[in-house]
């Protein structure tokens, strides 16, 4: 059970924004992929999950091939994502916007809205206790009532996070999930994404902070300029003077 | 065949001002990311005005004037976005949503003016006669004019640093506006540029076929299929998308019901719209 | 008990504005009347808040639907003299059967595609109307509409006409807080993010503009009734305005907004000369609407309603730092 990607290419317009780039992710695995700006690790996650086309190469996740599949889908099927920029409505609380997480799950159609069964209260119901449940996880529960305009940054990560979570994913895929977090809400992501790989979640990670990446990532891939450099454990990785350069962004030539 | 041939040339005469309104929306598209429902009602009012005082006083100040006041009424929604964008944060369904009241808002002032009577002028009693064909100097006027319009337009876009800066402004608001371009002024001067081409093609609209009050709307669509068809981003090929449609409008108007014909441009739109063309779709079905 | 009170507040309001207004009017035909008439246009203008408030799509062809419902009725009572249930049925169905393949087959889904096809259709079935002689009557239209034969007196079709506004404002209030409108107001707000967090974005913007379309054919099923007329003119591309105005002046993503709106404009409208300027009020009205307060007088509660909790949250705030220093409250500063 894993995600595979084959030599996918990635073109938009004339730009080739990843060439050849492969990796598989394991079910119960961290694998981080690093790289300097602008080396392909969103367009990555976005090829992965649909948002944009490939040009060549695969996708296939648990055998099955994702060509032609929309996002959405990919969503619902159990790849769960989070954005570079969390994408959030101001207005919206956490707990209305970590609600909205579960949507794969509610299995809610048109006319049970419309309607309001008692099936579907109950569905209601045991969504909410989730969702405490998830909150708690991620230690939220404080901010439960608040507005998500209101937040700091990395709270607001973090409930980005928890609506990524409430899909109950088989993958979770977080783009820089601890940017602007403080050091106790890095202890909690890392406690976090732990527990979930031990509870056989694929997390596939783009993160900057090595020094989170040498404590969570089972394996690491070095992305620069749309092909991958190294791949590696943290420790092998770090070792390699290519990834000092690339790393330390002074590999122009 | 000769009866073809005559209706294909009514086509042309008719596909030119709807050519000549693709301008207008292709050109504010380009500039604004969005889509003024009330362009047709521009030339609607120009076509009105051109006609009333054209009749009390004489054709070209008529013209003048109608032209005039069309480009009036495109700055006054070119401020109505400029108010609305501050506020907005850019959703371009607002300005749309705006145009839509501007619009149905401008009917009304031409019917409270000018009353429910067509607007139409054929000062043209005679023909020429080309290889058999009946053809009114009108279309010879209408085609003369609307070439001179592609090239004044081509020019000013791609030769001009108006046209760069429009360009620029379209493609990264952020980034234009980082590199000192003013565009606020430029989305304003392009509403007016829009209500000019309106506007003439307002005046040539009552010259060929004329209109009444109720014929914003149904300009503004011509208008849009005629952009779309071969693509919203070139405001070139709006007016060969005007003709196509022009032609094949008066072709099935000829052929089968007169009525039925003016759904002509609507199917094409929607056919655009169906088989998204004019622009890549994401495979999310949204455009990032 | 008190998440039902919340999901249906709106609807309780309304029922209580709607019992005093009944028995301050229920003798006086002239308002009640005007009562019918907002109640219809209030159905037309929810229909406008289900798809421009609940999901973001612009539809311009709001009232087309309604007239699609209208026609749909006329055509069977008057015509074939069958009962106007049978009207009913076609009203509600027959618009969304047009609303839905014309949002799902608009393959570039993006909010302005969809505002042009909502456009395109409303012309296109203006001409079709026209054009359509004996069956839809022309440019004469329908007439000798036969009257609801449940609801013959004017206070009867009073309850009728609003029973149907609350069974609306009902479903409403439910969709607002299920997941599948959880979904429309992420997408309105985020289409990526409503993909991001699997939702069939497609189908769910279609879905909205069917039903919105479905209750728009249910006011042109009273409006026919009522009336005993249906014309191309009646509901037409300045209806589709003027409830679009009426849903944006009450608050388009309320329950209450768009009726409040419906009330307001029909009431003003008493006070309007002539049948020319109409739409110069109604256009300006809508500009001078969107440009002072976007989300309508609905919107204005939520502004002083945002200053007054702000300013109670800075208090609570203060003591609580004061008197315990709870963390999260340190955490959020």
């Amino acid at each position: 059970m894993s995600i595979e990607v084959e030599k996918i290419d990635v073109r938009f317009g004339g730009v080739t924004a990843l060439q050849d780039v492969g990796l598989t992710l394991q079910r119960g695995e961290v694998l981080a992929v690093i790289g300097p700006n602008g080396s392909g690790k969103s367009t990555l996650f976005n090829a992965i999950t649909g948002f944009v086309d490939i040009a060549s190469g695969s996708v296939a996740v648990d055998g099955k091939d994702m060509a032609g599949i929309p996002a959405a889908s990919r969503i619902a099927s159990g790849i769960s994502r989070t954005f570079q920029t969390p994408r959030i409505n101001p207005a919206a609380t956490v707990e209305d916007s970590v609600l909205c997480g579960f949507h794969p799950h509610a299995r809610i159609s048109f006319w049970e809205g419309l309607l309001r069964p008692p099936a579907m209260s109950r569905t209601e119901a045991e969504l909410r206790r989730r969702r405490t449940r998830v909150l708690e996880q991620l230690d939220l529960l404080g901010f439960a009532e608040q507005q998500m305009g209101e937040l700091p940054m990395g709270i607001v990560r973090m409930v980005d996070i928890a609506r990524a979570m409430a899909a109950e994913p088989n993958y979770l895929l977080l783009d820089e999930p601890a940017a602007g977090l403080s050091k106790t809400e890095q202890n909690v992501l890392i406690q976090q994404v732990r527990q979930l790989a031990k509870q056989g979640v694929g997390v596939l990670l783009v993160e900057h902070n090595f020094g989170l990446i040498r404590r969570l990532a089972d394996r690491v891939i070095v992305l620069d300029r749309g092909k991958v450099l190294l791949r590696g454990t943290a420790d092998e990785v770090s070792k390699r003077p290519e990834f000092v350069t690339a790393y330390l962004g002074t590999s122009v030539q | 065949m000769y009866e073809l041939l005559e209706f294909s040339s009514r086509g042309v005469l008719l596909g030119v001002t709807y050519g000549l309104l693709a301008f207008p929306i292709s050109l504010l598209f380009i500039a604004t990311d969005t889509v003024d429902l009330a362009v047709g009602a521009y030339a609607v009012l120009a076509g009105a005005v051109a006609m009333f005082v054209g009749g009390s006083v004489n054709p070209a100040v008529g013209i003048l004037t109608g032209i005039l006041v069309g480009v009036l009424a495109s700055a006054a929604i070119g401020s109505i976005s400029l108010m609305l964008g501050r506020r907005q944060k850019g959703d371009p369904l607002v300005l749309v949503l705006a145009s839509f009241g501007f619009a149905i808002f401008l009917e009304s002032v031409v019917l409270t003016l000018f009353g429910k009577d067509p607007f139409i002028r054929q000062p043209f009693t005679y023909f020429w006669n080309i290889g058999g064909i009946r053809i009114s100097p009108q279309a010879g006027v209408n085609v003369v004019v609307g070439l001179l319009l592609i090239a004044a337009v081509y020019v000013l876009l791609y030769r001009t640093s108006w046209g760069r800066d429009v360009r620029a402004s379209a493609n990264n608001e952020r980034a234009a506006l980082l590199a000192g371009i003013p565009v606020r002024a430029l989305r304003f001067s392009a509403f007016m540029l829009a209500g000019l081409l309106a506007g003439i093609a307002g005046v040539l609209v009552l010259y060929t076929s004329g209109m009444d009050f109720a014929s914003g709307m149904h300009l503004t669509l011509a208008g849009f299929g005629a952009a779309i068809v071969f693509g919203l981003h070139g405001p070139l090929r709006g007016f060969f998308g005007g003709l196509a449609i022009g032609v094949v409008e008066t072709i099935s108007a000829g052929y089968a019901n007169g009525g039925l014909a003016s759904l002509v441009p609507l199917l094409f739109i929607f056919l655009v719209l169906t088989l998204g063309r004019g622009g890549r779709q994401g495979p999310a079905g949204v455009r990032a | 008990m008190n998440s039902l009170l919340m999901r249906y507040r709106s609807v309780l309001v309304l029922i209580v504005v709607l019992t005093v207004v009944t028995m301050l009017i229920r003798a006086n035909t002239v308002w009640l009347d005007t009562s019918v008439v907002i109640a219809i246009y209030s159905l037309i203008a929810l229909s406008v808040g289900i798809s421009y408030g609940q999901a973001g799509i612009l539809s311009v062809a709001q009232a087309a639907f309604a007239s699609v419902g209208a026609y749909a009725t006329a055509i069977v009572t008057a015509r074939y003299d069958l009962p106007a249930a049978v009207g009913l049925v076609l009203a509600l169905l027959l618009p969304p059967l047009i609303a839905y393949p014309l949002a799902r087959l608009v393959t570039r889904l993006n909010a302005l595609s969809l505002a042009i096809a909502t456009l395109v259709f409303g012309q296109a079935f203006d001409i079709i109307l026209r054009e359509g002689g004996d069956f839809t009557g022309g440019y004469i239209g329908l007439s000798g509409i036969p009257p609801l034969p449940f609801a013959s007196g004017l206070l009867q079709f009073h309850f009728v006409a609003w029973g149907a506004v609350l069974i609306v404002a009902v479903l409403l209030s439910n969709l607002i807080d299920s997941p599948f409108g959880r979904a429309t107001n992420t997408l309105r707000s985020d289409t990526l993010r409503a993909v991001a967090d699997g939702v069939n974005v497609p189908h769910v913007r279609s879905a909205i503009l069917a039903f919105s379309a479905s209750v728009a054919g249910l006011g042109g099923w009273l409006y026919a009734h009522h009336i005993a007329y249906i014309g191309p003119d009646s509901l037409g591309p300045s209806v589709s305005l003027s409830v679009l105005l009426m849903a944006v002046v009450g608050g388009a993503q309320t329950v209450l907004g768009p009726i409040i709106g419906a009330a307001l404009l029909t009431l003003l409208f008493k006070f309007i000369p002539s049948q020319e300027v109409q739409g110069m009020f109604y256009g300006g009205a809508l500009i001078a609407v969107l440009v002072l307060t976007p989300n309508g007088l609905m919107g204005l509660r939520t502004v002083i309603g945002r200053w007054m909790k702000s300013s109670a949250t800075k208090r609570e705030r203060a003591t609580a730092n004061v008197a315990t220093g709870v963390s999260a409250a340190r955490r959020a500063s």
